[in-house]
């Protein structure tokens, strides 16, 4: 049985309009529009136990939704979802025990008391053995390398160690799923390698299943294997990070060196320049016309070097996004 | 059951130690609970230059109901509403529910632990109100050992009555975003109603009779009551069953606007 499953989930929430200006907060105030958004439509999905799957989308995509619906915060419009084999809105004390939500915009590390308090308390909310408290602690506080901060108030901590104390607190009762809303977001490129490496590490050790949604394609193409990409509730997209980029960039990137200069003009001809300097140059071509274009600038340059890329995910992943409407149907068809 | 009573106990142990960090808002808070007594008692020393008696009250009973009163105002007040109401505006409450604690207890503790502080700053206060005013003020105790029992549950009711319906004012949150209005059209209710002004068995006969069938009564006039001697045993236990009709009643109320509340936020998100 897979640890989460997902069938025709939809969310559709009813949202108020208000005209700009003080006139339309009048309005508003005597009456009320109202219209329908379609948060999630109709999405299916499962991911077996110990999978570390990415979640994508553009803000409004339906990310943060569809986590809220497998946490058990929200009640699905329509469709099945099983966590680990329970119903999440029925939010059983049992369901609640095996699984963590991390909100990276959300704290339930203790403001005013320092991060072990916090630790303590969710030890006896979560009801933790002693023994294995003390040990995955131990485990946790190392790996994190928070051992001169936990008895700090945790006011007084930085943004970087505050995640960490976040996701400490979160996971110290062994949860076998880990539900992660940007986690990263905020922090600074060192700390969100460590917290990457800290969430791999989690996933391996305890063989979680982990599902990240995150505004930074770094975090997920360091994390996952496997991505879903959602965009206006739709699932457009299921797979790994490669079948993304052979799917949706129908384009290469070509960087060659030459042993004289180039005028820019003339190598117009080959592809769309990307980036130029008389010597070196960055050509975008055609998937399918990789193999002649480069044989012909071989046979009509002096070509020091030849060095062909593919996009950046993260490149492909925003024209995706900016693509609208046909870019979806095109992906789903 | 007994593993909830543990985790509530850490939440308890747990608020204290919140509620000891802030120990200047604890003495505003503090304040801003005794300050109508004390105004009030300031008000019937003088009046009392002109009478020696207002109703079935001599001038040291008087000044005894506001010193009691006050006790019981600044120890049995909980303030749910705006915390409750914060954490649903803002989301945050998504973390409370999906943690296997219910997050009306987990605000329970965070309520006593932060009655409990007041105690450091509550009995200086007394203290200094006796040694102002002479110990004859103590003379207007009239606590029996048949009615002390009574009074300590009124006291446990008082404040879980005033919790259930403060915190289901901080829950209609889930719909209407800020409570501060209703909240604060409550605290002038109460003020009025449950004898923060002036004690219920002075107001005009009718107005009392009406006391009788509203909750506010309950919290603080019935326990003063029984600290003055004012109720005989089987009165006595009136009250109490009448305060413990009153909390069921409100924990109905809030439980259920907490159930229906969730539901909400739960369709239309947070």
């Amino acid at each position: 049985m897979s640890a989460i499953s997902v069938k025709n989930l939809s969310k559709y929430y009813e949202v108020h309009q208000k005209e700009p200006g003080l006139v339309g907060s009048l309005k508003s105030f005597v009456r009320r529009k109202t219209y329908d958004v379609k948060a999630v439509d109709d999405i299916s999905f499962a991911i077996e136990s110990g999978e570390l799957v990415g979640f994508l989308g553009p803000n409004g995509a339906g990310k943060t939704t569809t986590l809220k619906v497998l946490s058990g915060l929200l009640y699905p419009t329509g469709g099945e979802v099983s966590v680990l084999g329970y119903t999440p809105w029925e939010r059983q004390a049992a369901f609640q025990r095996r699984f963590a939500l991390v909100m990276g915009q959300k704290n339930q590390v203790w403001w005013d008391l320092p991060p072990m308090e916090t630790f303590l308390i969710n030890k006896e909310i979560y009801e933790v053995p002693d023994a294995q408290f003390q040990e995955t602690l131990d485990t946790l506080v190392q790996i994190l390398e928070l051992e001169k901060v936990i008895n700090v108030q945790a006011r007084k901590l930085s943004l970087g160690e505050r995640m960490k104390c976040e996701l400490l607190a979160a996971l110290l009762h062994r949860p076998q799923v880990l539900f992660l809303d940007e986690p990263t977001i905020g922090l600074d490129v060192v700390m969100q390698q460590n917290i990457r490496n800290f969430v791999r590490e989690y996933n391996a050790r305890y063989g979680a299943t982990v599902i990240l949604t995150s505004h930074y394609m770094r975090d997920v193409e360091a994390l996952c294997d496997r991505v879903l990409i959602i965009d206006h509730g739709h699932l457009v997209f299921d797979g790994d990070l490669e079948t993304v980029v052979r799917r949706y960039a129908d384009y290469k990137f070509m960087t060659v060196t030459f042993a004289s200069p180039v005028a820019e003009a003339e190598l117009e001809r080959y592809g769309a320049v990307t980036s130029y300097r008389p010597r070196t140059t960055t050509l975008r071509i055609a998937r399918d016309a990789v193999p002649q274009v480069s044989a012909q600038l071989l046979q009509d340059y002096p070509v020091l070097d030849l060095n062909i890329v593919e996009p950046e995910v993260d490149d492909v992943v925003r024209q995706l996004f900016s693509g609208g409407q046909s870019t979806y149907a095109e992906a789903v068809s | 059951m007994r593993k909830l009573f543990r985790k509530l106990r850490a939440a308890l142990l747990f608020s204290w130690q919140d509620a000891l960090t802030y120990r200047a808002e604890g003495f505003v808070w503090f304040i801003n609970d005794a300050v109508i007594p004390l105004v009030m008692i300031a008000f019937w020393l003088a009046a009392y230059r002109t009478v020696d008696r207002v109703g079935e009250y001599a001038v040291a009973d008087m000044v005894h109901y506001y010193v009691m009163f006050l006790a019981l105002n600044t120890i049995l007040t909980p303030y749910p509403e705006g915390y409750s109401s914060y954490l649903i505006r803002n989301g945050t409450i998504s973390l409370h529910l999906v943690r296997p604690f219910p997050f009306q207890l987990w605000l329970l503790a965070g309520e006593v632990a932060g009655r409990g502080v007041r105690l450091f700053f509550l009995i200086p206060l007394i203290l200094l109100i006796v040694l102002i005013l002479g110990p004859g003020l103590l003379d207007a105790f009239a606590l029996t050992w048949a009615t002390a029992p009574i009074l300590l549950a009124s006291m446990v009711l008082s404040f879980l009555l005033s919790y259930c319906l403060k915190l289901a004012i901080g829950l209609l949150a889930f719909w209407i975003g800020r409570v501060d209005g209703i909240a604060q059209v409550f605290i002038v209710v109460k003020i009025f109603l449950a004898g923060n002004i002036i004690p219920l068995d002075l107001m005009p006969a009718a107005v009392e009779r009406m006391t009788f069938f509203l909750p506010f009564r309950y919290l603080y006039f019935f326990p003063v009551q029984l600290l003055q001697g004012r109720l005989d045993f089987p009165s006595a236990l009136g009250g109490l069953a009448m305060q413990g009709m009153w909390l069921a009643l409100a924990f109905l109320l809030m439980q259920w606007v907490f159930a229906a509340g969730v539901r909400r936020y739960g369709a239309y998100g947070g």
